[in-house]
């Protein structure tokens, strides 16, 4: 089922060129058979469908349409476990930064926590309703979830509910959240395009971003916790000041919808996951941009035709970029 | 104003309005208001975006002279579930345009909506088409409705006459995975010339209080 390490690169599909591009490589890293009749993108009718990529790009998960969610190592693509939701299918996966833990949010919004290792349950809760979206602190001791009427922010390991946040409206909306690297802020995209940024231990909130017309769909914390970076249906990636909610700066506009982003390590680059023009389904035809901030210049484009990219990781010096089409996975690495 | 109480006694001395003779005026008028008094259910919410803009213009004239798409009027009445009318009820309202395409960068198929003295609001703006290349996602306009006092309600509008449905929605609504009531999809009225087809569509609104 998996091929594993070509090292030979396979293809080089940048359509368009920036001239620091010439210099990188993009290299085909394993890929992935799914089991006959499994897809990795979802047919009518289904919405739990859900994928994760660990922020260390070691690690990825998936529920496609076989209510089984799956993971596996990167980049050698080797399967490590498979759990069968049976009748209480997974609706929103998210792996712990470091790849250790696994949050599993079931569609009766029951959510566990696996360890990865020793693929035991770590700890069980229940939401208020089913889980709209999930995000883990970086020292592995919070847990923020979003459902249609409320966030919730959790201690974990001794199951403490610290917090409990309403949304503006029951929403019914995609939602991101992402933790501050040191766990101390939480920040919430919310379904009335406005940004919220709340102590995490207290649920008090710190600021808003509300300069902001049109709804965010990726927020991720820079490294130093400083700034914070947002990005969705506006086809942009903002930079907001987190302590004022103030909007810092713009990156320039593309043609499709942003669909999830992350930052680098040191925090001078930006990996971003754009649907292409004028394509609405969210595991539709993408492309991956590699942003540099200072320059605010593209510094690598990724695309492949008929692929949908499921996740992006920075990986030390290079870029991970998981995708696929029909019921093969695939994974590239950019140097 | 009358009161619908005389608006009864006068429906009955002009003969619009027959009762059976065990019926007095009074037990009527009674039995009218418990039913309209009866809870109403509160219009279920429905997925909000993703491309939902803040700052819409107040307008009702969403269809531009010359628009492509089949022109639409949209109408319906902002009630709570106990029935009273919410003459302070904003609507917002979205959509794609006839070839399936958000305005992102303006606000073309996007307005704020207000209601009259009873309570109605009307648009008038095209068909939305389907999203192009994603056939399974049907026809719709979204609605964001608040009130003072009252929980806000996002929710989207479905047309009856969309082919996923094959014609018979109460069956087939799930077609569309984020339609899980056919309450959402309302029949549409076609009228006019058919050089010059018109299409018509009541939405009501109903909003749970706080």
């Amino acid at each position: 089922m998996i091929r594993r390490g070509r090292a030979a690169p396979v293809a080089i599909l940048f359509s368009v060129l920036s001239p620091a591009l010439f210099a990188q490589t993009v290299r085909q890293e394993s890929s992935i058979s799914l089991p006959v009749g499994v897809s990795v993108a979802p047919p009518p009718g289904r919405v739990n469908f859900s994928t994760a990529l660990s922020r260390n790009a070691e690690f990825f998960a998936a529920n496609f349409n076989d209510n089984v969610v799956h993971v596996w190592a990167l980049p050698s693509g080797e399967m490590l476990h498979t759990f069968d939701a049976n009748g209480d299918p997974a609706a929103r996966l998210r792996l712990s930064n470091d790849g250790r833990l696994l949050a599993i949010a079931a569609k009766s919004a029951t959510i566990k926590i696996w360890d990865v290792a020793s693929w035991k349950v770590q700890q069980e809760f229940a939401a208020s309703s089913a889980v709209r979206a999930l995000t883990i602190s970086s020292d592995n001791h919070l847990l923020a979830l979003a459902t249609d009427f409320d966030e919730q922010i959790w201690e974990f390991p001794i199951q403490k509910r610290l917090a409990v946040l309403h949304a503006p409206f029951d929403c019914y909306c995609l939602i991101s959240l992402a933790f501050s690297p040191d766990g101390a802020m939480l920040a919430s995209a919310d379904g009335d395009t406005a940004i919220r940024i709340y102590y995490a231990r207290t649920g008090a909130l710190r600021s808003t971003a509300s300069e902001l017309l049109l709804e965010s769909l990726a927020v991720d914390f820079s490294p130093d916790g400083k700034s914070l970076f947002v990005g969705g249906a506006d086809n942009t990636i903002s930079v907001i000041d987190p302590l004022t909610g103030k909007l810092r700066d713009t990156l320039p506009k593309q043609s499709g919808t942003l669909r999830g982003l992350v930052a680098s390590g040191d925090g001078k680059q930006i990996a971003a996951i754009y649907n292409l023009p004028k394509r609405f389904d969210d595991a539709s035809i993408s492309v991956v941009l590699l942003w540099d901030l200072g320059s605010h210049a593209v510094r690598a484009r990724f695309e492949q035709p008929g692929i949908a990219i499921l996740g992006v990781a920075f990986a030390h010096d290079r870029l991970l970029i998981v995708g696929g089409s029909g019921n093969k996975l695939s994974i590239w690495s950019v140097q | 104003m009358l009161a619908r109480r005389a608006i009864l006694h006068k429906c009955l001395a002009l003969g619009s309005l027959s009762v059976a003779s065990s019926f007095s005026v009074e037990v009527m008028f009674a039995a009218f208001q418990e039913r309209e008094h009866q809870p109403r259910k509160p219009t279920p919410p429905n997925t909000l975006g993703p491309y939902y803009k803040r700052l819409a213009p107040a307008t009702e004239a969403l269809r531009a002279p010359g628009d492509p798409g089949l022109p639409l009027s949209l109408s319906g009445q902002v009630l709570d579930t106990r029935g009273e009318v919410l003459l302070d009820a904003t609507i917002e309202i979205w959509q794609a345009d006839h070839f399936g395409y958000y305005d992102i960068d303006g606000y073309r198929y996007r307005g704020k909506l207000s209601v009259d003295s009873t309570g109605q609001y009307k648009a008038e703006t095209v068909l939305p088409g389907h999203y192009p290349d994603h056939s399974r996602v049907c026809q719709h306009i979204h609605y964001l409705v608040t009130a003072p006092g009252h929980k806000t309600l996002a929710t989207q509008l479905y047309f009856a006459t969309d082919p996923a449905f094959d014609g018979d929605p109460q069956k087939n609504f799930n077609r569309d995975p984020v339609i899980h009531t056919p309450e959402l999809i309302r029949p549409v009225l076609l009228t006019g010339e058919p050089e010059a087809i018109h299409a018509a569509v009541r939405f009501e609104l109903c909003l749970e209080r706080l």
